[in-house]
C-alpha cells in the first residue's frame, strides 16, 4: 500500500517529518518498508498484513496516525456533502425508472448506483494527477482518475459504467451462464463459469463483479453519462472468480479482504462532489438494493486484566481515547469492566485479548517500561536426553567424528540411491522443490550427501555424525548416525561396544541382518536384549558409486536413540577390589569359519564355569594348513575365585572341561 | 503473549494464566558470536568450516 505525506495530510493534521512518523508507524504495526521523496512530496510504502483491509486506504492509514500523534481524524468531504447530494440531485433526471436487481444476497449484499449526465470526460486536474503519479497510477481521464483516487482515499472499490451503453433501466447482479464470455478493459475474452459474479444489463455482463469492467460499457472521451458503482462483494466469491480467472486488480484486492459495509453510500457522494466538481453534469437519484447494515460487536475489557497484560497502569480516560480515536465505540462502564463495539471493518477483533493488543500498540509498545517479570523459577533439572547426546558427541569428537546437522527433508531420488525403502516415506503436500519432498525416514541418506559433498570438495579424511529427528509412518523419534570412510567394521564395532560401555548399557549384541545398502556379511543389527536399535555395516560399493564416493570401505552405524535412552545406566556402584589373584590362561582354537566371535563367546558363557571371569580376544589366524573353511582364535581367559587362591589343578580342570564343551558344541580342536 | 485460545486447545481454565513465550535463532547468535556471515554454512557440512570449531 503507497501513501503520500500530503495526502495524509488532507485527513490528520501531522507534526512530525515523513521519517519520524516512518518510524512511529512501523512502531504500531503499520510496516513502512520505504520511503522516497516525490516531487513536494513523499511517498510511504507500507506493508500492510490480510488481517488489516482498513489500512488499505489513506484515511485508514491517516486514523492510525491520529491515533497514534493524539491528533483527530478530519471528516471526509463526502460525509460534508453528503447533507448536500440531496440538493445536487436535480428533479429531472431524478424522475427516471431505474431498477436494481440481487440474484444472490449473499455473494452481493448491497449494491448502490448514481446515474449522473451531461458530464464532460476530459483529462484530470494537476492536483489529481500528481497524487496518482505519486503511488505508481497512470493517469487516465478525469472519471476513471476519481474512481481511482477515491478507492485509494477511502479502499471503497467504484465502478464506472457508460450509461448510453447499457440496454434497458436495469442493472443485475448475476452468476454467469457457463460459458458466457465477456471482453475486459484490458482487451482480453474471457470465458466465464456460474462461479463468477457478474454485474449485467438485460442482454450482457458489465462487469465481472468486484474485479474488472467490460471494454463495452467503459468510459471514453464520448461519454455524456454515466452510472457510478459503489457496493460490497462477499470476499470469498471475489477471490475465487480472481483465482478462477488469474485475474486481480486494486478492486478485487480489497473486495477479497472486505471493505467497510457502513460507509459505501458515503464513499458513493464523496466521489459524486469530485465528479460535478471537475467534470460537470448534473446528479440523478442513488438507486441501492440490499442491506448494508453490520451487525453490532461487542466486547467486554477487564480494565484490570487488560492492564495487568500490558505491564503498565493506562488511565481509563487514556484507555477511552485510544479506542475512540481507532472509531471504537465505548459502551457502558460497571467499575473496571468496559463494553466496546468493534467497529465493522475491524474483523480482526474477535475477543478481549486484540483490544489488549490495540492499547499496547497505540499507547506504544516503546513507552511500556521494562522490568524483569517477578517469577519464581521451577529448580532446573538436567534433560535426561541432552545429557547422553553430550555425552555421546564428546566421546565421538575425541575420536575425530564432526558433528554435522542435515535438512529433514530428502528427494525420493537420494533416498532410492541410498537403497532405503520409498514406499512408506511421508511425502509433502506442497513441496517447494523435489529435492526436498519428503521427511526422512533415516540419517543414512543425509550422512552419505555429506560424505560425498565433502570428498568432492578435497577434504579427508572424513568421519561424521549426526543426531536428529526421524520420520516414518506411525511416529518421530530421534535418531543417532555415523559415517567414517577408510575404516574397517570391526574397529566401528570397538567403537559402538565402547561407546555402549561408557553409557553403562549391557546386553547387547550384533547378530548378523541384511540390508539392502550394506555388503552381504558386512551387516548387523543392534540388539539390546531383544529389541533392535538399528544397524551397522559396510556400504556396498553400487551405493557409493552412485553417491560418487570413491573409497573402499565405507562404514556406518545408525540407531534409535529413543529406545537406546531406555538402556543407559549412568549411576555407578562400587565393587570390592579382588583379595586372591586370578590365574589367566590362553587358548587356541580351531574353528569353523562360520563360527562368530559372539557364538564362541555365548557358548563359553553357557559352560557354566563358576571360576571364570573374563574373556579377552587376543588373535585371529589363518593359514592353509590350518585348512579351509577354518581359522584359529586364540582368547585369554582369566580364572578367580572370590573366596580362595586357585590352584593349578582347578584351573586345569575347568580349561578341560571348557574344551571338551567347544569341541562337543562347535567342533572346535585345540591347535 | 499467549492468546488466550492456546490455553484453552491444552485444557488450561479460563482466565487463569496469561504466557509471555519468546525465542532466538542458536545460529543467528553463534553467527555473531563467530563472525559468520552467511546462514547456510551451518548445513553444508563442509569439514573446512567444522574443523574451525
Amino acid at each position: 500500500m503507497k501513501v503520500t505525506y500530503n495526502w495524509l495530510k488532507d485527513f490528520v493534521e501531522i507534526s512530525l517529518k515523513p521519517q519520524a512518523l516512518a518510524e512511529r508507524l512501523t512502531m504500531a504495526g503499520l510496516e513502512v518498508t520505504a520511503l522516497e521523496k516525490f516531487e513536494d512530496d513523499y511517498v510511504f510504502e507500507i506493508e500492510v498484513t490480510p488481517n488489516r483491509p482498513d489500512w488499505l486506504s489513506v484515511i485508514g492509514i491517516a486514523r492510525e496516525v491520529a491515533a497514534i500523534t493524539g491528533k483527530k481524524l478530519k471528516l471526509l468531504r463526502a460525509a460534508r456533502c453528503a447533507q448536500r447530494t440531496k440538493n445536487l440531485e436535480r428533479e429531472a433526471w431524478s424522475a427516471q425508472p431505474f431498477g436494481i436487481k440481487i440474484e444472490d444476497k449473499q455473494a452481493c449484499p448491497f449494491y448502490s448506483a448514481r446515474l449522473i449526465y451531461n458530464l464532460k470526460v476530459k483529462p484530470s486536474p494537476s492536483w489529481l494527477v500528481k497524487r496518482l503519479l505519486a503511488i505508481g497510477l497512470r493517469p487516465i481521464n478525469n472519471i476513471v482518475d476519481i474512481t481511482n483516487y477515491v478507492l485509494f482515499t477511502t479502499g471503497q472499490p467504484l465502478h464506472v459504467f457508460d450509461l448510453d451503453k447499457l440496454k434497458g433501466e436495469e442493472i443485475i447482479a448475476r452468476f454467469a451462464q457457463n460459458g458466457e464470455e465477456i471482453i475486459t478493459i484490458d482487451g482480453i475474452k474471457r470465458r466465464l463459469v456460474p462461479e463468477i459474479l457478474l454485474i449485467a444489463d438485460k442482454e450482457k455482463p458489465l462487469a465481472i463483479a468486484g474485479i474488472m469492467g467490460s471494454k463495452e460499457s467503459e468510459v471514453n472521451a464520448a461519454t455524456r453519462n454515466i452510472l457510478l458503482e459503489s457496493a460490497y462483494f462477499s470476499p470469498i466469491v471475489t477471490r475465487r472468480a480472481s483465482r478462477f480467472l488469474n485475474l486481480f486488480s486494486d478492486s478485487s484486492y480489497r473486495f477479497e479482504r472486505s471493505v467497510d459495509k457502513s460507509r459505501i453510500k458515503d464513499t458513493s457522494n464523496f466521489a459524486l462532489s469530485l465528479i460535478l466538481e471537475n467534470a460537470g453534469g448534473e446528479s440523478g437519484r442513488l438507486y441501492q438494493a440490499g442491506s448494508h447494515k453490520v451487525s453490532k460487536k461487542i466486547i467486554i475489557l477487564d480494565l484490570d486484566k487488560n492492564n495487568k497484560l500490558i505491564g503498565k497502569d493506562l488511565s481509563i480516560a487514556k484507555i477511552k481515547s485510544i479506542f475512540r480515536a481507532l472509531e471504537f465505540k465505548i459502551g457502558r462502564q460497571k467499575k473496571n469492566i468496559l463494553s466496546i463495539e468493534v467497529p465493522g471493518l475491524r474483523q480482526d477483533i474477535k475477543s478481549e485479548a486484540d483490544l489488549t493488543e490495540e492499547l499496547c500498540r497505540i499507547y506504544g509498545y516503546e513507552n511500556i517500561p521494562l522490568t524483569l517479570p517477578a517469577i519464581n523459577p521451577p529448580g532446573i533439572r538436567e534433560d535426561e536426553v541432552l545429557v547422553i547426546q553430550q555425552k555421546i558427541r564428546e566421546l565421538l569428537a575425541a575420536w575425530g567424528f564432526n558433528e554435522i546437522i542435515t535438512y529433514s527433508l530428502l528427494s525420493m531420488n537420494a533416498l532410492r540411491k541410498a537403497r532405503q525403502e520409498t514406499q512408506d516415506a511421508i511425502k509433502l503436500e506442497n513441496p517447494l522443490s523435489a529435492e526436498q519432498e519428503i521427511l526422512r525416514p533415516n540419517l543414512l541418506t543425509g550422512l552419505l550427501t555429506a560424505l560425498s559433498r565433502n570428498l568432492e570438495l578435497g577434504n579427508s579424511p572424513c568421519a561424521f555424525f549426526e543426531m536428529g529427528d526421524v520420520f516414518n509412518q506411525d511416529n518421530e523419534f530421534k535418531a543417532l548416525g555415523l559415517i567414517k570412510e577408510s575404516c574397517g567394521l570391526l574397529e566401528l564395532k570397538g567403537k559402538l561396544e565402547f561407546l555402549f560401555q561408557s553409557l553403562g548399557i549391557n546386553n547387547y549384541s550384533f547378530p548378523e541382518t541384511l540390508n539392502p545398502a550394506f555388503a552381504k556379511g558386512q551387516c548387523a543389527s543392534i540388539l539390546l536384549k531383544r529389541e533392535s536399535l538399528g544397524l551397522l555395516g559396510k556400504l556396498k560399493q553400487e551405493v557409493l558409486a552412485d553417491f560418487k564416493i570413491d573409497r573402499p570401505e565405507v562404514v556406518v552405524i545408525e540407531l534409535n536413540l529413543d529406545k537406546l535412552k531406555e538402556a543407559v545406566n549412568l549411576s555407578k556402584t562400587y565393587s570390592p577390589i579382588p583379595k586372591y589373584p586370578s590365574v589367566v590362561r590362553d587358548l587356541s582354537l580351531i574353528i569353523d569359519e562360520a563360527a562368530s566371535y559372539q557364538k564362541i563367546v555365548e557358548a563359553i558363557n553357557s559352560c557354566g564355569l563358576k571360576n571364570l571371569e573374563a574373556i579377552r580376544f587376543k588373535d585371529i589366524y589363518r593359514s592353509q594348513a590350518i585348512g579351509k573353511e577354518k581359522k584359529s582364535l586364540s582368547l585369554s581367559l582369566e580364572f578367580r575365585l572370590p573366596s580362595t587362591t586357585l590352584t593349578d589343578r582347578e584351573v586345569n580342570a575347568s580349561l578341560q572341561s571348557l574344551i571338551q564343551f567347544l569341541s562337543q558344541e562347535l567342533g572346535a580342536s585345540i591347535r | 503473549m499467549i492468546h488466550p485460545n492456546v490455553f484453552a486447545n491444552v485444557g488450561y481454565p479460563k482466565d487463569r494464566y496469561s504466557g509471555f513465550a519468546f525465542g532466538m535463532g542458536v545460529d543467528r547468535i553463534a553467527m555473531l558470536k563467530y563472525g559468520i556471515n552467511d546462514i547456510r554454512l551451518f548445513y553444508e557440512n563442509d569439514l573446512r568450516f567444522l574443523r574451525q570449531f
